[in-house]
């Protein structure tokens, strides 16, 4: 159906506006959601055991991915643009895929729910102007996005593994 | 003056850092700068002591778990030397147990941040050490 045929979906404009406001401060506190998620990260066992590891080697992709998550989740449910959901799964494939060379598949994946925990909780914090529906508009929207990372990431990590087994003739 | 009565005086706080893990500290000295103090970073324990006291620091961030000599014997030693016994300090670890099970030595006062801290938290913590020192 063509926009241009008068047909659109029925929105309710107030709370949309409401939504990508939110979505907006959560974006004003990436700094902060970034930083608490390298501290989280930082203190697992596997990232202890590397004192040397700098922090742009801990965060990685995770920058770039968290803008990419954050597009995606400020885009009104009424758009109706792939992009920033393809871009937000082809940042979290990168990071799964470099990533595959040195940490287990479990590693990955915590990193992308700490992610999630991060944003959450930038969420909640901002929420205080918005109503708790619009608050879980977004927050199903997050889940939504965070899916599809965590999915992308974690493809990513089992086709390094697969090509590695078939590079070194292992494979079954 | 004492690192108290500096704690008031409106300039740049000087904070080191003492961290073992390099991330850690390089994202702690990145948080503390963005949020307008001076960060030092020390990395090793074993030197800590000295290199607190010629960075002329005003508060100490001390991670506990440091290999070689642990955030403790840091602690205990701070508060030995009569340059650094005042100076105030947030002890941080990612063992929540191990934190507030041990008697803490006389000197400058010492609040605890668990691993993972919220960083906005931590620079809370910090400016308590000089709300405290303003308000007497």
């Amino acid at each position: 159906m063509n926009p241009a045929d008068g047909i659109v979906p029925i929105a309710d404009v107030p709370a949309t506006l409401t939504t990508i406001r939110l979505a907006g401060m959560i974006r004003d506190d990436s700094a902060r959601i970034l930083a608490n998620w390298s501290m989280r990260i930082a203190t697992l066992p596997v990232f202890r055991a590397l004192p040397e590891l700098a922090l742009d080697e801990l965060q990685q992709d995770m920058p770039d991915l968290l803008d990419a998550i954050l597009e995606a989740v400020s885009v009104s449910p009424y758009e109706l643009d792939p992009t920033p959901m393809e871009e937000a799964g082809a940042k979290a494939d990168a990071h799964g895929l470099k990533r595959a060379a040195s940490f287990p598949i479990d590693v990955v994946l915590t990193e992308i729910q700490a992610l999630q925990r991060e944003v959450r909780n930038a969420i909640w914090r901002n929420a205080q102007e918005a109503s708790v529906s619009i608050v879980h508009e977004l927050d199903e929207r997050l889940n939504e996005v965070f899916e599809l990372a965590e999915r992308s990431a974690a493809s990513a990590w089992v086709r390094y593994h697969q090509a590695e087994r078939i590079a070194t003739g292992d494979a079954a | 003056m004492s690192p108290l009565a500096a704690l008031s005086q409106p300039s740049t706080l000087i904070v080191a850092i003492v961290e073992d893990q390099a991330a850690i500290a390089e994202l702690l000295h990145d948080v503390l700068e963005d949020a307008g103090y001076a960060p030092v970073i020390i990395s090793s324990s074993m030197t800590a002591v000295s290199e607190i006291a010629a960075s002329g620091a005003q508060i100490v961030l001390l991670d506990i778990m440091m290999p070689r000599k642990n955030g403790w014997e840091v602690l205990d030693e701070l508060r030995a030397e009569p340059v650094t016994r005042d100076l105030p300090v947030v002890l941080t670890s990612a063992v929540y147990d191990r934190i507030g099970r041990r008697p803490l030595p006389f000197g400058g006062p010492i609040r605890f941040a668990s691993k993972p801290f919220d960083v906005t938290e931590l620079i809370d913590t910090i400016e308590g050490f000089r709300t405290r020192q303003t308000t007497g």
